[in-house]
């Protein structure tokens, strides 16, 4: 028993991580509680560019915290994902979520730069509260929003703008310096490729256990199923987002869990060692 | 390995385990939140957040010097009749002060200094808003004044200087209570370890404007024109040096001219602004030969180029560079001896050749938990932290924000904080600590009970049932219980280690007790020798055929399959003939020969 547990603490140490956005990472910064809310039987992960073009109509394929430079191929299934009239949400600031945009033909863009704002949810100016603007949204939006460290936009319909005391904090002072203009910024703006909706949010940290979970954060909650609930299937993009990476042991464990090969592998070393044992008596 | 050892082995495992889970008692959860890092470039971590609102006042401090500092750009602005940037400055203080405000009652700070504080800045904007109303209303008159007196509209202008004269008396009194305000706020300031001077220059600043709306004919106004072109030579200015680092004073001096019909003369008594990057820094009167020579110190500015000019209400100056080169900084960081709470004073300093005043501090203990304190005028600072039980690693950071210095870092100071505190204990934790041990020492007691009933039954005792009990482990004397009947006349059948061999042991049981008895002591001498060397566990509950079959691999297994068959046929075949007991004291002979005797 003393074993067992100690084997059992042991896998649920080794099975989690702390890479930024991973799926697999219960602290503050993994978006584990973000994955395991999802509805299993309406989610499918998009590991392949191949299978966007199989999906049914009115599809929504959530793309967060792209980090690395899409090929082509990918962004050409994008593109052709969008022009048959689904829909992309794509929350990004400081990743390559930029690049997807202009593959994909978007004419919005992510500006670099912090926002910071006196209207601010937590101690700090960078966790700013974002409101709805008067634009009509293809989705359906809170009252406002609690973003951490998110990036002004350009371009689009903006459908989020932060509070006039707002600023693009350049330096990284979190304080309004000269050449700092306070004002509104756009955080949410949206756009239409063919029949298809794009829309793009200035930050992905609303994904993150301590920006998802927590009671006063329910707007970002309830923001955020009601994405995932719309109607039509939801994909969730492993191909350019950082949720994918799982890195040391939990990437181990979680090839051992989805790779029916190497379970079945698994499974007979285990049954190898437990008639080794019993041969040996030692069981 | 022997039982014992194994035992061992268990309880070694058995206590690591616990100490392991009494460590991650003391520093709980392997990926709590909030021992977490506090933020990475993509994100903050919001619950270290939550917790630093804890440190509330420290936290506003900033925010308390921004508000105090708000009244001295606004005073100068109005002074020289910009009307438009003191609005601006006006509105900018209005929204900080609301944020201010909203803040001590989000923070639920009841602290009565920056409650009064938040007061005491309040009224001095009111009073400035006056000023500058005022101000603008009689320019306005002025204006009016100047046109009805050219058109000699005599009813039109008595009613204008009436008009002037009921303004005025609005302004009757406010100098006096916003140098009660500057005082409190002076007073608070130097508590918290605020720089107040800006506020005390608005001072001077609201006394003049106070008196030239009180006695317009003593001063003539002149409406400022908000869009000088620069470098006019109405009024020059240099400085020295052009190059400074932090705390090095800068020397900033003109002469101002103004023009009389064909004739230039020098500007007496005319006020003179001086801006750095566009926010008034001093402000200044010419002398009689229209001479100004202003002085400020290098401090809260950042490390670059930055522009420096001089305004007349008329006249702007050309714009000069003033170069500012980064220092290195230099943290230090003691603490206290830890009181039975568990609480430390953090004490140290920021220094860069000067102290570095109002510096925000940041202490990270074991690279988790945050707090921001500030510096006092002495470039000090203390800060009182609660650490939990058990070894913690502190460092102070100074980040250099806002100053022209480089950031730096304490060296890493390592405190222990013990287990034992004082009367006012965490009983839930002792609670978790007694039930660990009282599990460690109950898993402890039982395993002690067990291996001395596993003793116990080694030992024979005087009534022992039928069954033998054999210890083939220890090698140095082998038991053996002898058959029910010889219970009454007890014999001694064990054999004697050093003394018999495995043919003498069989012969004095033979003549003791028969043959079937002899038989069966050989065979348990036999299956304990060959269980010990296969580690056959459990072989006396095995019948004599299946330790036969269990005995694999060696050499000695065929002999003994051999003597197993005989054995069978002596002991339970009824009569034996003395061909049988030949064959079966050769059996022996040669199963103890293959197995190498006494030294197997």
């Amino acid at each position: 028993m003393v074993i067992i547990a100690a084997a059992f603490i042991l896998i649920v140490q080794l099975s989690s991580n702390t890479v930024e956005f991973s799926r697999y990472n219960n602290g503050w910064n993994g978006t584990s509680s973000f994955f395991s809310d999802l509805d299993r039987h309406r989610t499918t992960d998009i590991s392949d560019p191949g299978t966007l073009a199989t999906q049914p109509d009115n599809t929504t394929l959530l793309i967060i915290a792209p980090y690395r430079d899409p090929t082509a191929k990918e962004l050409a299934a994008y593109g052709e994902f969008l022009k048959k009239g689904n829909t992309i949400f794509l929350a990004d600031d400081f990743g390559t979520g930029d690049e997807i945009l202009t593959g994909i033909g978007s004419t919005i863009s992510i500006l670099p730069g912090n926002l910071a704002s006196l209207d601010e949810q937590y101690p700090d100016p960078y966790t700013i509260v974002a409101y709805p603007s008067s634009e009509e949204s293809p989705i359906s939006l809170p009252e406002d929003l609690v973003l951490n460290r998110a990036a002004p936009l350009e371009g689009g319909a903006p459908l989020m703008f932060t509070s006039v005391m707002s600023w693009n904090d350049i330096n990284g002072d979190r304080r309004l310096n000269l050449g700092e203009e306070m004002g509104t910024f756009p955080v949410m703006a949206t756009e239409s490729i063919g029949s298809g909706q794009l829309i793009v949010l200035s930050d992905p940290s609303i994904f993150i256990n301590s920006m998802y979970s927590p009671e006063e954060n329910a707007n970002n909650r309830n923001f955020i199923q009601n994405l995932t609930t719309r109607g039509g299937p939801v994909l969730i993009d492993q191909m350019n987002s950082r949720t994918a990476e799982a890195g040391g042991f939990s990437e181990i464990f979680h090839l051992t869990k989805t790779t029916v090969i190497v379970e079945i592998f698994i499974i007979c070393l285990l049954m190898l060692g437990t008639a080794w044992a019993w041969k040996r008596k030692m069981m | 390995m022997n039982t014992n050892a194994r035992y061992a082995v268990l309880a070694l495992i058995v206590t690591g385990i616990l100490l392991i889970l009494a460590h991650a008692v003391s520093t709980p959860l392997l990926y709590s939140l909030e021992n977490d890092i506090f933020s990475t470039p993509f994100h903050d971590n919001v619950e270290v957040l939550k917790l630093q609102s804890l440190n509330s006042t420290t936290d506003i401090l900033p925010q308390l010097q921004d508000i105090i500092d708000f009244p001295g750009p606004i005073s100068l602005n109005i002074q020289i009749h910009d009307a438009a940037d003191a609005q601006r400055a006006l509105d900018l203080f209005t929204k900080n002060q609301v944020s201010l405000k909203n803040l001590i009652v989000t923070l639920d700070m009841n602290q009565s200094e920056i409650q009064e504080l938040e007061t005491d800045t309040g009224q001095q904007k009111e009073i400035l808003d006056t000023l500058l109303n005022t101000s603008v209303t009689l320019d306005s008159l002025q204006t009016l004044e100047i046109q009805y007196r050219d058109e000699n509209n005599n009813d039109m202008l008595t009613t204008v200087r009436l008009q002037g004269d009921a303004v005025r008396k609005r302004v009757q009194g406010l100098d006096e209570r916003y140098r009660n305000s500057t005082e409190k706020i002076t007073g608070i300031a130097t508590k918290f370890g605020l720089d107040p001077t800006k506020n005390q220059e608005s001072q001077k600043a609201v006394d003049q404007i106070t008196r030239e709306i009180e006695q317009p004919e003593s001063t003539a106004r002149i409406p400022v024109t908000t869009s000088l072109i620069p470098g006019e030579e109405r009024i020059s200015l240099f400085i020295r040096p052009e190059t400074g680092v932090y705390r090095d004073i800068i020397e900033c001096m003109g002469l101002s001219l103004t023009l009389e019909g064909n004739t230039t003369l020098r500007a007496q008594g005319q006020p003179i602004l001086l801006y750095v990057d566009d926010n008034p820094v001093s402000n200044v009167t010419t002398d009689t030969f229209g001479y100004y020579d202003v002085k400020f110190p290098i401090g809260r500015i950042l490390a670059g180029n930055h522009t420096v000019y001089a305004r007349s209400p008329t006249s702007r100056s050309v714009d000069r560079t003033l170069t500012v080169i980064p220092l290195d900084s230099v943290t230090n960081l003691t603490l206290s001896k830890p009181d039975p709470e568990g609480n430390v004073n953090c004490t140290g300093f920021v220094m860069a050749n000067y102290p570095v005043a109002s510096a925000s501090v940041q202490i990270t203990w074991d690279q988790s938990h945050v707090i921001v304190t500030k510096t006092n005028a002495n470039g000090k600072f203390m800060q009182k932290i609660q650490l939990s039980p058990g070894v913690h690693t502190m460092i102070a950071d100074f980040y250099g924000d806002g100053y022209p210095l480089n950031p730096s870092e304490s060296d890493p100071v390592v405190v222990d904080i013990s287990f034992i505190r004082g009367v006012d204990m965490d009983y839930g934790r002792i609670a978790l600590i007694i039930s660990g041990i009282g599990l460690f020492l109950l898993f402890l007691g039982a395993a002690v009970l067990y291996l001395r009933r596993m003793g116990q039954r080694k030992i024979p005792s005087s009534g022992a049932s039928r069954d033998t009990e054999f210890s083939a482990e220890t090698g140095s004397e082998l038991l053996l219980t002898g058959p029910v009947g010889s219970q009454q006349n007890p014999v001694d059948d064990s054999m004697k280690a050093g003394k018999e061999t495995l043919i003498t042991y069989y012969t004095r049981i033979l003549r003791e007790q028969g043959l079937s008895a002899a038989s069966r002591s050989v065979y348990q001498l036999l299956a304990g020798r060959i269980a010990h060397d296969l580690h056959i566990r459990r072989h006396k509950t095995l019948t004599a055929r299946e330790m036969s079959r269990n005995c694999r691999g060696k050499p000695y297994c065929g002999a003994f399959a051999r003597f197993v068959s005989v054995y069978e046929r002596v002991r339970y075949g009824g009569q034996v003939s003395v061909k049988d007991q030949a064959v079966f004291e050769t059996a022996i002979d040669s199963t103890e020969e293959q197995m190498g005797g006494e030294d197997h």
